[in-house]
């Protein structure tokens, strides 16, 4: 267990009387990219919501040591588990570097310098962001505004990033960018969930991964070996009928 | 009317105006961080004012009472809450220091209470009472109902009022009361008589929408709370407690609300029920900048008392009517300029 | 009928046993107290009543409902008292002018969005209180007295057992007539309406003209308190109808339970005799009277709140559910007993869209796109998320308006007039997300596809005068429910069902509007394997009659195998348009869908 940053152990999520979530394990290695991919509506977005306390669900969470069961959202967060979700959720009506900030809120009582230094480490990364520092969130395009959420999460210092469908909108160019971001990020030793709807992008950049479907895991593995895999290049990678 | 006495009007207005604006403002305040259309947000109108005149007598202020009830009764209920969960001794902790906190808060007043400070002294220690009742009154009423709907939390808002009126009147009885000017000073200005009481009515206000701009604008506990109002789940990802930020919401609002009572009780005599018409005048102006603009709502509560005191000094029997009916065609103009936002709130 | 069996019968006896108490009450030997605190009860019960029709049923929170009250109190007072006029006039009068009143401000008020709307009722509420106490021939906060009883033929209703039997009769009435408004076509799309204006709008609800319609309705029932309310206490003053009293109304709906107009009466009882106790108690508390009532108030209205809130009446039945039996549904015939429109032939052009461009703001969301749908064809919308299918949709469905480009049904240009308008012209849609009153039954949901194909109003509903049209309508309903397999669910609540029954139910909803064009949004989103197997089987089928269908969809299996042609967005133009198996084979939907790799 101690090797891995997050574990979940039959974890089961409920949507009303729905079950969206069946009885899910999953192990998260610090320093590496995990992603999980299935189809649509498979619950994968509803798993990060989940992990990051969004959602209610039963079985066991374990985040670097300890029980996430009675954690709130910003206990989590506290604790370097940090979640962008596919809606992003900036703030529109705040300035691009108002966001940013807050995403240093969890180290307000820090000298300012550090927080400074982070707010660089992350203008270096998006050099666009820095343009637009002055700007309202709600006025950039979509590419930007996924740059704005992962470098307001990287704010918050994680230890384990969850982006949700970072590719979702994104023209190509765009997303190749942000992908390579990603990769960037786990050379500095920042674990990453990742959600990916483009299934083939996901296994390239991803270490390991998890397939959901309806609910229930039905495969993992490296994502090397999962890219090769006959079944799955059959449903989601090869055909383009299927391929999401 | 000569020019004089417009003058004299223009005077009043504004300062009855100013009064409004710090209404107004807390109320913007409230409903952006909260959602809660906090109608009884003229309660602590009344319960500052006549904290403050209790205090001045020497007596008790019967307030304090009440803050120890409301925090027992949330110390009951989170302590149920916490057995039955599971929770452990951190949550535990907290609840302990909330109650503590309040009973240290009250004892002190009620050893204080018969020595008589000084007028601004005991001005503060009314604010910080009703402080304290209005950060309790949002941890029993409305932090259950985070999640509730804009139309149930007014609801229960209104609930709150109905509650506070009449713990009011068994507080503080049918009688109102009225404090000595804190400024003697009468400034001459031209033909106008300026009392200092206006002055330090208009003064306050300026002062406080200056420090809220500033903490809203600068400080990063201001923008938590602002980044809390535009985006509730953005803000807790990023580990803002909300519900915090509502506890904040409401200390300043119960803040600026006493403070309008402490200022205006040298000028009119409160009652127990005064606050409640004084807050839906503040009230309108918060609708006029539809519950989201601080600088409309506060040029709202300006025009209100303009408008109030001309309409006084016309026909003093149909001020209220007119004031009132006035919401009607603000509300249409405001509900049809955000009407986006007001429906996708409702959904 | 309409909810369970159970639930019916319980309204019966419940009409049955007032009518015996009714009759009965003012002859027993019990002391006068009682029988003022049961006219008090009746009338404030009106006023409830009216408020579970214009909060439980429509969703409108009013804060004013006494100013009406008052409006008919004080008109009768002012009549009979300035101008000896009969007391029955001065009903008459006081509809008309609470009628009047209630037009001009709901008008005004029913347009107010969300949480400005019950503000505005609280507005009027105190200006209407301000003016009646500032009004010299009214008498100013004084008010008026000397108001005589009302005279029944030669008989004088002066003393409270007397009007007792009025009120009572009037309560029972006013419980009948609106237990069946809610029960009826208006009933459904009001709570419709309540649930999400666009889905009644999409069924063809004039959601404007129902709720002024409600509005009305309720202030009359208060109205009529109001002229109960002047001639049993033969005074009147501004302090029983001031923002208060609204309130203490809204806690008798609330209390009661808003699901039904028993809820207002049991509410009605519930507060004023606890109201009684309290002051009765109380005073042991050294308080004035009237002090720690409204605590108690208050208080028990967050409670409620915080702690889920059915009312009394919810209470009563679940308790009564649990024993419910099903009820067997009447056979169902093959032939639907409403009118329908002309079916277009298979083949026949009926959906055509031309370069149809829509902008947010900078942003192109669809880019000059044109395609058709033809009578018996199953057309597919598919591209990456984010591609402007859900934008295309709703330029069909009449909820955007297109910013140039043409939407044309049958030929007809004039289209893109709001989603009533569309539905009118025979297109019915589902929802990407579920849209259903989740309390209301399978049946009522279904039902209230079929409103267009009914013309019954409030008035007929109230007198029960809709019975023929409704039994078709739910006929309709049952045709629908049983051709998509649904038949065993009809009386359950829409909220209990599966999500892929939830779907189902979406589309009988929409056939029951009989229509030429079928919308679909994401109809197979959530659906296990088997529930989309269903779903492909009843859209073949449907086809099959010779609908016109439009699938945005996606569930690439799904797609693949149903829809006769595809039409493939990426980022708002159209880059493909064939049959499935060409499109699949398109270059550019390859790129498209698998997007480039990092």
């Amino acid at each position: 267990m101690t090797s891995h940053l997050l574990s979940l152990q039959d974890v089961t999520i409920k949507y009303g009387q729905i079950e969206a979530v069946h009885r899910a394990s999953l192990d998260v290695p610090a320093g590496a990219i995990t992603s999980i991919i299935g189809p649509n509506g498979a619950g994968k977005s509803t798993t990060l919501s989940a992990i990051s306390g969004l959602l209610r669900c039963t079985g066991h969470l374990r985040f670097d040591g300890q029980q996430l069961h009675h954690q709130t959202v910003e206990d989590r967060v506290d604790a370097g588990l940090i979640f962008v979700p596919e809606r992003r959720e900036l703030f529109t009506s705040m300035t691009v570097a108002d966001n940013l900030q807050l995403g240093s809120y969890r180290f307000r009582r820090e000298s300012s310098g550090r927080r400074t230094a982070d707010l660089e480490a992350v203008y270096a990364l998006f050099p666009r962001l820095r343009e637009r520092q002055a700007q309202l969130a709600g006025t950039l395009s979509g590419g930007e505004r996924q740059m704005l959420a992962i470098g307001r999460a990287l704010m918050c210092r994680p230890k384990l990033l969850m982006l949700d469908e970072p590719s979702l909108g994104l023209a190509p160019r765009i997303v190749k960018e942000i992908f390579q971001i990603i990769s960037q990020l786990r050379a500095k030793g920042v674990a990453v969930l990742l959600v990916e709807q483009n299934a083939r992008a996901a296994l390239e950049i991803a270490d390991t991964a998890y397939v959901l479907e309806r609910g229930t895991i039905v495969m993992n593995g490296a994502a090397r070996t999962l890219a090769s895999d006959p079944k799955l290049i059959d449903t989601y990678l090869g055909l383009p009928s299927e391929a999401r | 009317m000569n020019g004089n006495i417009a003058l004299l009007l223009i005077q009043d207005g504004l300062t009855v105006g100013a009064i409004y604006a710090l209404l107004a403002v807390a109320l913007v305040l409230v409903f952006t961080v909260t959602r809660i259309i906090f109608i009884p947000q003229g309660e602590f109108v009344s319960f500052g004012a006549l904290t403050l005149a209790a205090l001045q007598t020497g007596q008790v202020p019967k307030t304090i009472w009440l803050l120890i009830a409301l925090a027992c009764l949330v110390a009951v209920r989170d302590s149920v809450r916490c057995i039955r969960s599971g929770e452990g001794l951190r949550a535990a902790r907290g609840i302990l220091v909330n109650v503590v906190v309040s009973f240290v808060v009250c004892g002190l007043v009620y050893v204080l209470a018969p020595l008589q400070f000084p007028l601004w002294a005991d001005a503060i220690i009314s604010v910080v009472v009703v402080v304290f009742i209005g950060i309790t009154l949002y941890r029993l009423a409305f932090e259950p109902l985070q999640s509730a709907s804009i139309l149930v939390l007014l609801i229960a808002a209104v609930g709150v009022h109905l509650a506070l009126t009449g713990l009011g009147l068994a507080m503080f009885g049918a009688e109102g009361s009225r404090t000595p000017p804190m400024f003697d000073f009468q400034g001459q200005l031209g033909p106008l008589q300026i009392g200092g009481q206006s002055i330090a009515i208009f003064v306050s206000a300026s002062v406080a929408m200056a420090a809220l701009s500033f903490f809203f604008g600068a400080t990063l506990g201001g923008k938590a709370l602002r980044a809390t109002a535009a985006n509730r789940v953005g803000a807790r990802l990023l580990g803002i407690r909300t519900a915090r930020a509502g506890t904040l919401a409401f200390g300043l609002a119960a803040a600026l609300g006493a403070a309008s009572g402490v200022l205006i009780s040298p000028l009119s005599t409160i009652y127990y029920d005064t606050g409640f018409l004084i807050g839906l005048k503040g009230f309108i102006a918060a609708v006029i900048g539809g519950l989201v603009s601080y600088p409309l709502a506060a040029v709202g509560a300006l025009a209100i008392g303009l408008l109030e005191s001309f309409t006084t000094f016309e026909t003093s029997k149909l001020k209220d009517v007119i004031v009132f009916a006035l919401i009607l065609p603000v509300l249409l103009l405001v509900s049809f300029t955000h009407r986006s936002s007001g429906e996708e709130q409702n959904n | 009928m309409i909810r369970s069996f159970r639930q019916v019968g319980l309204e019966t006896y419940g009409i049955l046993a007032l009518a015996g108490v009714t009759v009965v009450v003012p002859f027993l030997p019990i002391s006068e107290f009682w029988v003022t605190l049961g006219n008090y009860i009746g009338i404030s019960a009106l006023v409830a009543i009216g408020l579970v029709l214009l909060t439980g049923a429509a969703g409108i929170t009013s804060f004013g409902q006494a100013a009406f009250v008052g409006i008919g109190a004080y008109t009768t007072a002012y009549l009979t008292t300035a101008h000896d006029a009969s007391a029955w006039l001065g009903l008459i009068a006081g509809l008309c002018a609470t009628g009047v009143t209630a037009v001009v401000l709901g008008e005004l008020t029913m347009r107010l969005s969300g949480h400005f709307l019950p503000l505005g009722t609280l507005a009027w509420g105190l200006a209407l209180y301000f003016l009646a106490g500032n009004l010299d021939f009214l008498g100013g906060y004084d008010g008026m007295t000397g108001i005589p009883p009302i005279q029944l033929g030669p008989i004088a209703l002066d003393k409270g057992r007397r009007i007792f039997w009025l009120i009572w009769a009037i309560v029972l009435i006013a419980i009948i007539i609106t237990g069946n408004l809610m029960r009826s076509r208006s009933g459904r799309a009001l709570r419709a309406l309540k649930e999400s204006g666009a889905l009644a709008e999409s069924m063809g609800v004039n959601t404007a003209r129902e709720k002024l319609k409600v509005f009305v309705t309720a202030a009359l029932l208060a109205s009529v308190a109001g002229w109960l309310f002047a001639h049993m206490q033969r005074t009147v003053n501004p302090t029983p109808f001031s923002a208060m009293a609204s309130i203490e109304y809204l806690l008798m709906a609330v209390i009661g339970g808003l699901s039904s107009v028993w809820g207002g009466l049991i509410g009605a009882a519930a507060v004023l005799i606890l109201k009684d106790l309290l002051q009765r108690l109380l005073p042991v508390l050294s308080a004035p009277v009237g002090t720690y009532e409204i605590v108690v108030f208050g208080a028990i209205l967050v409670i409620l709140l915080q702690y889920s809130a059915q009312g009394i009446w919810g209470l009563l039945v679940r308790a009564c559910r649990r024993q419910s039996k099903p009820q067997s549904a009447p056979s169902v015939t093959s032939a639907s007993l409403l009118d329908h429109r002309s079916k277009p032939r298979v083949g026949e052009p009926i959906l055509q869209i031309e370069a149809v461009r829509r902008t947010f703001g900078g942003l192109v969301a669809v880019n000059d796109v044109s395609f058709g749908v033809r009578a018996g064809e199953i057309v597919g919308l598919i591209g990456p998320n984010g591609a402007g299918k859900s934008t295309l949709f709703n330029l069909v469905s009449g909820a955007l308006a297109p910013v140039s480009g043409t939407v044309s049904l049958l030929g007809d240009r004039r289209y893109k007039r709001g989603a009533r308008q569309v539905a009118t012209l025979g297109v019915s849609r589902s929802f990407q997300h579920v849209k259903m009153d989740a309390e209301m039954t399978v049946l009522e949901n279904v039902a209230l596809g079929a409103h267009l194909r009914g013309n019954r109003g409030h008035l007929s509903a109230m007198l029960g005068l809709d019975r023929k049209e409704e039994r078709a309508i739910h006929m309709e309903a049952r045709r629908q429910l049983s051709a998509l397999g649904l038949s065993d669910f009809d009386g359950h609540p829409a909220g209990a069902l599966a999500l892929g029954q939830q779907r189902l139910m979406e589309i009988a909803r929409a056939l029951a509007g009989d229509p030429i064009l079928l919308l679909l949004d994401e109809p197979a989103a959530g659906l296990r394997h088997a529930e989309k197997q269903e779903l492909a089987a009843v859209l073949n089928r449907v086809r099959a009659e010779g609908l016109a269908i439009l699938l945005v969809e996606h569930d690439m299996e799904l797609v693949m195998g149903l829809a006769d042609r595809l039409i493939v967005l990426d980022f708002g133009t159209k880059i493909a348009e064939g049959v499935p198996d060409d499109v699949r084979r398109e270059p550019r939907v390859l790129e498209a869908y698998l997007g480039s790799v990092a």
